[in-house]
């Protein structure tokens, strides 16, 4: 059994989710505290690819980073890059298919977040920034814990918009979503089986640990309130 | 009582702000240290907007906010050095009341070894040495009271600001708390300014007592004069001197 499609998904998932976490984060909190005109416009933004087949944001992409595009010509010409058909290709397509997930469930969390809490530490003593990571961010902790599980778990599963953009060259480009396509699409039926079993197990793992550090994070508070 | 040979630390001069429809007028008064001034006033007369701006959430829009004779109207918020109570204490829940006390000596990257010995001494004077390792979630409304009390002056403010915050309690915890606030004013020399809807806590916590109606200070007499300055009808209808006139 060759590994490569798990190796490639989970450095995928991984990349994506680290540029999701801070993107997500950023937009939602910037969000939280816009006009509501504003807030509403960005906010449909942002959301539109949780809603869109992922075929249609893999027609976009392409659209976008293809050779011929001007973006995908640019990158070509500039650093000799090209930005479909490999694997950091499939990067664009989950970070793009992943980041509502992220954005929502963090923004929710913002919203809740009593401003209080930071009006008491700026009295204290210390500016804005230093306020979001030190309070704002573990008050929200759950929200922002929940929204990073999610995107990872999109990200490792997605298909439409990375076989678009990314394509199935096994060795290079294949993901365990792709590879499991293609085994059943060629009748390879108990292969295709035991990357769903692979699949499911990584998922398994996540949600666990999560779950795992929460309850940690809850017994070591007691029953600390809720932000 | 304050002694008139004391600092002033807070000085308002003709502060104006407007926010929509309401308008916070040409607010004048002052506090010294170890003096604690209530400012009385209805849901909706401008108390909050009134600290908020001393605090530094909103600049006026004319006159001048002095802090020991500098005008802080331009000073970030964050430089201020003005404690400020919430009704609800506003602890960070994710810290236990150690962290929360420690937390303005952190910012101001005083030792570790010293925090400790700060946060303990401030602990055995506020009697909170026994719930130092709990977090705020499990400590009652008169413990979080102290606590958040003690993280304001952990970080020897001159000035405290409390935005009523002894609305939640019981009266017996009410009682306790009074006593200390005004023990640990006059321990620290701090000015206090305190908002409330509530006569009694006026009457009973504070030197001085200011009135706040629709925006406007109708005055600032003696605590124990309450009743008997001489106030305007509007303010003599809220203090309950006089009935209300019939439409």
């Amino acid at each position: 059994m060759d590994w490569y499609p798990l190796y490639n998904s989970l450095r995928i998932a991984l990349i994506s989710t680290a540029v999701i976490f801070f993107a997500g984060i950023f937009a939602a909190y910037y969000v939280a505290k816009a006009p509501r005109l504003v807030k509403g416009l960005l906010d449909v933004v942002f959301t539109l690819p949780l809603v869109l087949p992922p075929t249609v944001v893999g027609y976009l992409l392409l659209r976008l980073l293809g050779p011929t595009r001007p973006l995908g010509t640019l990158i070509l010409d500039l650093f000799d890059v090209k930005l479909v058909m490999t694997w950091w290709s499939a990067v664009f397509a989950t970070v793009v298919v992943s980041f509502p997930l992220m954005y929502r469930t963090a923004r929710g969390a913002f919203e809740s977040f009593d401003p209080d809490l930071a009006h008491a530490a700026q009295t204290l003593g210390r500016s804005n920034t230093w306020i979001f990571w030190r309070v704002r961010m573990p008050c929200c902790r759950q929200g922002i814990l929940a929204g990073t599980v999610l995107a990872f778990a999109r990200a490792l599963g997605e298909y439409g918009a990375t076989s678009m953009i990314a394509g199935y060259t096994p060795g290079r480009t294949a993901t365990i979503s792709t590879t499991v396509y293609q085994l059943w699409r060629t009748n390879n039926d108990a292969l295709a089986f035991r990357w769903v079993m692979v699949n499911i197990a990584i998922s398994a793992v996540v949600l666990m640990a999560v779950n795992l550090l929460e309850r940690r994070n809850r017994t070591g508070r007691k029953e600390a309130a809720p932000c | 009582m304050c002694e008139h040979a004391t600092e002033e630390i807070l000085r308002l001069e003709d502060v104006t702000l407007r926010r929509g429809s309401f308008l916070l007028n040409q607010i004048r008064f002052s506090v010294r240290a170890g003096e604690i001034v209530a400012i009385l006033g209805r849901t909706g007369a401008g108390k909050t907007l009134l600290l908020e701006t001393i605090a530094g959430f909103c600049r006026p829009e004319a006159g001048r906010v002095l802090c020991r004779g500098t005008n802080i109207c331009r000073i970030p918020l964050h430089q201020r050095n003005i404690g400020y109570l919430y009704q609800d204490f506003s602890l960070f829940p994710h810290m236990i009341a150690a962290a929360n006390l420690g937390y303005g000596l952190k910012l101001r990257r005083v030792p570790k070894g010293e925090i400790q010995k700060r946060v303990e001494t401030m602990a055995d004077r506020f009697g909170i040495r026994s719930i130092l390792d709990q977090y705020p979630g499990t400590l009652s409304g008169g413990e979080q009271q102290r606590v958040a009390l003690a993280r304001a002056l952990m970080v020897r403010t001159p000035l405290l600001l409390l935005d009523e915050p002894f609305s939640a309690l019981d009266p017996a915890t009410k009682e306790g708390l009074y006593r200390l606030l005004r023990e640990i004013c006059q321990e620290f020399q701090c000015a206090v300014v305190l908002v409330t809807h509530d006569f009694r806590e006026a009457a009973a916590l504070s030197h001085r007592v200011g009135v706040l109606l629709g925006g406007t200070l109708r005055g600032v007499v003696p605590a124990q004069e309450l009743f008997d300055a001489p106030w305007d009808e509007e303010t003599r209808c809220f203090l309950g001197l006089e009935a209300p006139e019939k439409e």
